[in-house]
């Protein structure tokens, strides 16, 4: 019995704690007792951290450990602190959330790859303080909305770019490689260039015909991401878009037309691309595909088993049985070793951030910020479905991040901007 | 649609304005916002038409005039801000958009939740989990566990002397010693790297006790198995085919990246590691027995870097490069560049790319690098696993380098394209060149380790073929690739192979230190062309210049292997 034995217990306190609380914040209304529920969010998220680190500097007995945890620590009470300071109006309980998942990424990267670990942070530093501007940019900068083709131009050639000279990632063109340390992945940003282009031709919607010439826009997108084999990506831009034309047109017939054409196209997929059926083989049987397309999923089953619901304690994992953990297995990696009620926890808490941006999109007074919302809120909330539902085999595999918390400065970035985009537009909600 | 939209919009907020009205008239609230249609203003009249005197009346149209105003002005305003609703009004598709997210979300859960509590157990204990036997409580001390060759020969093994004191034994000696390693110290090669396995004892399995150093109830258990992809006889005819000259060789499995053998000399014999390793560590660099050269040599590519250039040379002129044209005189000098001679200075004449990969032809292969974007020459380098380390987990590696980029001289790119100039390269890098052009393109995760098991023969880890990266090569510039080393072979080593064994590759003599009466002597192949099985790279270091002697020495091991798993 050692530190991480009885840390496993606290950690399963501290989230359960944590996620009452999230829920809560949303019911109660009086100032005093918000800022009760804001305290008890930040004071657990803090100290997961802390104990977090506090194993995993006894397991190493390195320093650098608590090194890096006094720079994540600084960055994050930094976020609360300057979002409370500048931006009062926006949601803190959204800001919560993000701190916490961040919190969760860092221990956990750190736990399996020290360097990616001090690189996650260096670019977390980086995105915040990007992302610190951003509500202010979208307060001056109206026309925004009016930029609709220029931000389908860009992430169009964006997207292009990466199967034409990208370099192939893990069997995906996912990846821009500039020079040897600097790895751009453009489907991660595009994603928020192609919601503000959605919402900014529906914002001025006349006829039916730029209805379909968007169409037509968007299934492109979807295509060159089939074709890059970026499936998880080619979905989340899919259900966003079905999601916004519902939005902008109020007609149910369309999220009808938005399955429909789903599940056609899924099926022409399998046909089509062989990288999609390998996934639905993987998917429907593991452990007799094991040696092919199966052993990801298989694997990360054996994981799952192996946590579950009080996990195994933090650092007494096999994360190392699983390629490519710290990116698209984050879930499996913090079951396995937090244990199913930590897993579940994570997943009301991200279902607590999409009910959280779906009211904010609903209280934006523009229908252009209200579609914004709408579209970054579900490629949010459908990304984190896509990559716990396929490690857990709900659904086959996409290799999709987890938002916050998986490794990859694209992603992490990108998902600081979706935060801070719609914290923007909750700043300017009217009172 | 737009003219739909606009009706749609106007039907909705009148609903909105009446839902308003009627409440405010039953809360009997000052009205500010709505009355404005006769049609309500008709209605309120109506009601209260029995006792309201004039004058009120009077008041109260007044006021619903002023109000209907107000409202319409604000109609008006609203007209461009169609979907804002007043407070409290909640938006009906974000809250379908949320609500449907709960249910996905529910089914997660729930699904989650019924995988833990009824398939979890089951699942777990499969023969392919890892963890298998590992989470079972392991006694300390472990038995160091036995490393095997493909075909069950004993590499390394812990054994007991005459006293009962454990000793690691070696019994091939120096013909394995470049992959297996050696235990000591932090170990070396797949002792080294795989020692975490070696020590750990995934099933309760007693073995000998030894006498010193362990309690009398304290029970020992034997460590987990390593059965490794060389095959013994290939290793053996590799290590007597290299002879006494300084090299290396090295074969893979192009469709799998399974290592079949691996030589370099000078070596060492890893039995005597306890008295003479003192002696090895202070050999330097050139002379030294520790280094394996294999994976950590770096040497000048000399003119096997042409299979790169080539490559090179045809993506960037997918639809010209047949149309390659050529005249070599023995020597270039291009303005503003160096002068490159072809070896003796020999004039090839008219060539086309196939002639000047055949002859390698120094003069067209330093034009054709002129010719090439140097950007793309290095990130198509980089692809291929230059300047990074190398995917091999189980045995140490060292980084190739490419120095070019869009910054070079003319001089330095002309040498670096015929394999001259900075580039250093291992034969495993060289190798995995041919074996991705040999495999379709696609670059294959080299490995010696097949599988780890315990003691009781369960598999603990297996390793499976990973695609390092797939689509190096497009199909046609593999086949054009297969073309030209095939061509290379027959034209100028019809000598040295038989046309049976359908060998293609490409030689190379690395020139170093302006000694020009010797060269690293490299051979990189891989056969048949027509169904690869096998490719081998071997370099000799510091030899007189004799063509046919790296081809040699690949022969015997690809004739060995052809012989004895191929055909038969």
């Amino acid at each position: 019995m050692d530190f991480a034995d009885v840390a496993k217990y606290i950690f399963i306190g501290l989230f359960s704690l944590y996620t009452l609380f999230t829920y809560m914040g949303s019911t109660v209304h009086d100032k005093k007792a918000l800022k009760f529920v804001y305290f008890v969010q930040n004071g657990t998220t803090f100290v997961i951290h802390l104990i977090g680190y506090i194993v995993l500097y006894l397991q190493a007995g390195d320093m650098k450990f608590i090194v890096l945890y006094i720079f994540e620590f600084a960055l994050l009470f930094a976020t609360i602190v300057v979002y409370d300071l500048v931006y009062p109006k926006a949601s803190r309980l959204l800001v919560n959330n993000m701190v916490l998942l961040e919190v969760v990424g860092f221990i956990f990267i750190a736990r399996i790859n020290y360097d990616e670990a001090v690189r996650q942070t260096v670019l977390a530093a980086i995105g915040t303080v990007i992302t610190f501007f951003v509500p202010a940019f979208l307060r001056n900068v109206k026309q925004m909305r009016n930029w609709g083709w220029g931000f389908a131009l860009i992430g169009f050639i964006a997207l292009v770019i990466v199967p034409i000279f990208g370099r192939t990632v893990n069997g995906a063109d996912l990846a821009l490689r500039f020079g040897d340390a600097f790895t751009i992945q453009p489907s991660e940003f595009v994603k928020i260039l192609f919601v503000l282009f959605v919402a900014s031709v529906f914002n001025n919607l006349k006829s039916f015909k730029q209805i379909a010439i968007v169409s037509a826009v968007a299934f492109a997108h979807v295509v060159i991401l089939l074709v890059s084999r970026d499936l998880g990506t080619a979905l989340i831009f899919f259900v966003a878009y079905f999601a916004m034309i519902y939005v902008a047109t109020q007609k149910v017939y369309y999220l009808a037309a938005g399955a429909g054409i789903g599940i056609l196209g899924g099926f022409l997929a399998t046909k089509i691309f062989s990288h999609v059926q390998s996934r639905i083989d993987g998917w429907r049987d593991p452990f007799g595909t094991y040696q092919t397309s199966g052993w990801q999923v298989a694997r990360s089953l054996f994981s799952i088993a192996a946590g579950g619901w009080l996990g195994v304690g933090l650092g007494k994992g096999l994360p190392s049985s699983i390629v490519f953990i710290e990116n698209d297995f984050m879930f499996t990696a913090i079951t396995e070793e937090m244990g199913g009620i930590v897993g579940i926890a994570i997943i009301l808490i991200c279902l607590n951030n999409l009910i959280l941006m779906m009211g904010i999109a609903s209280r934006c007074n523009t229908l252009f910020y209200r579609l914004v919302a709408v579209g970054l809120g579900t490629m949010y909330g459908f990304q984190v479905f896509l990559t716990v539902g396929g490690a857990i085999k709900l659904i086959p595999l996409t290799g999709v991040t987890l938002p916050f918390i998986s490794y990859g400065g694209s992603s992490l970035i990108a998902s600081l901007i979706v935060f801070a985009l719609i914290n923007g537009m909750y700043t300017m909600r009217e009172d | 649609m737009g003219r739909n939209d606009n009706d749609k919009n106007k039907g909705r907020l009148d609903d909105d304005y009446q839902f308003d009205w009627e409440k405010e008239e039953n809360k009997k609230v000052k009205n500010k916002r709505a009355t404005s249609s006769d049609k309500a203003e008709k209605k309120a009249q109506a009601a209260k038409a029995g006792e309201a005197r004039e004058a009120e009346k009077a008041k109260k149209k007044a006021q619903a005039a002023k109000a209907g105003e107000a409202y319409r002005a604000k109609k008006a305003s609203r007209a461009n801000d169609v979907h804002r609703r007043r407070k409290g009004h909640r938006n009906i598709e974000t809250n379908v958009i949320s609500f449907a997210f709960v249910g996905i979300f529910a089914i997660m859960i729930i699904y989650f939740i019924y995988f833990q509590t009824s398939q979890a157990t089951e699942i777990a204990e499969s023969p392919l989990n890892p963890r298998n036997a590992s989470t079972v409580e392991v006694p300390d001390p472990i038995r160091r566990g036995t490393i095997y060759a493909a075909e069950g020969t004993v590499l390394a093994q812990t054994r007991l002397d005459d006293e009962g004191k454990e000793y690691r034994s070696y019994p091939t000696g120096m013909l394995f010693s470049t992959p297996v390693g050696m235990a000591r110290g932090g170990g070396s090669g797949i002792e080294g790297k795989l020692s975490d396995d070696l020590t750990t004892s995934s099933h309760d399995t007693l073995v000998e006790k030894r006498s010193a150093g362990l309690e009398e109830d304290q029970k020992q258990y034997q460590g987990n198995s390593v059965y490794t992809t060389l095959l013994p006889d290939l290793q053996e005819v590799a290590y007597e085919a290299l002879g006494d000259d300084k090299g290396a060789v090295l074969a893979i499995e192009p469709a799998t990246g399974k290592i079949l053998c691996m030589v370099s000399k000078p070596t060492y014999d890893p039995n005597k590691g306890g008295t003479d390793y003192d002696e090895w560590a202070a050999l330097p660099d050139e002379d030294s027995v520790l280094i394996n050269r294999a994976t950590q040599g770096q040497y000048p590519p000399g003119s096997t870097f042409k299979v790169f250039t080539a490559i090179e040379y045809m993506k960037e002129n997918p639809d010209t490069y047949n149309n390659f044209r050529y005249t070599c005189r023995g020597t270039t000098h291009p303005p503003g560049g160096a002068t490159i001679s072809c070896q003796y200075r020999t004039a090839h004449g008219s060539e086309d790319i196939t002639k000047a990969f055949v002859v390698s032809c120094n003069c067209a292969f330093s034009t054709i690098g002129l010719d090439l974007d140097y950007q793309k020459y290095r990130e198509t380098a980089e692809a291929f696993g230059f300047n990074s380390k190398l995917p091999i987990d189980d045995i140490e590696s060292y980084e190739s380098k490419f120095y070019i980029d869009s910054k070079s001289s003319m001089s330095e790119v002309q040498e670096t394209a015929f394999g001259q100039g900075n580039t250093m390269i291992t034969p495993l890098q060289n190798l995995m060149i041919t074996a991705t052009v040999a495999n379709g393109g696609t670059m294959m995760k080299p490995y010696l380790v097949d599988r780890v098991e315990a003691a009781d023969g369960t598999v603990i880890k297996k390793n499976a073929p990973i695609i390092h990266k797939s689509d190096l090569l497009t199909e046609k510039e593999s086949t054009a690739m297969n073309e030209l080393m095939r061509q290379m072979v027959s034209q100028s080593l019809g000598s040295v192979f038989r046309s049976s064994y359908k060998v293609a590759g490409k030689t190379g003599q690395a020139e170093f230190e302006n000694d020009s009466d010797k060269a690293h002597l490299w051979f990189t192949c891989f056969a048949p062309y027509d169904d690869p099985q096998i490719a081998v790279v071997c370099v000799l270091e510091k030899n007189d210049i004799q063509p046919t002697k790296a081809p040699s020495v690949c022969r015997s091991v690809i004739y060995e292997y052809m012989n004895t798993y191929y055909w038969n």
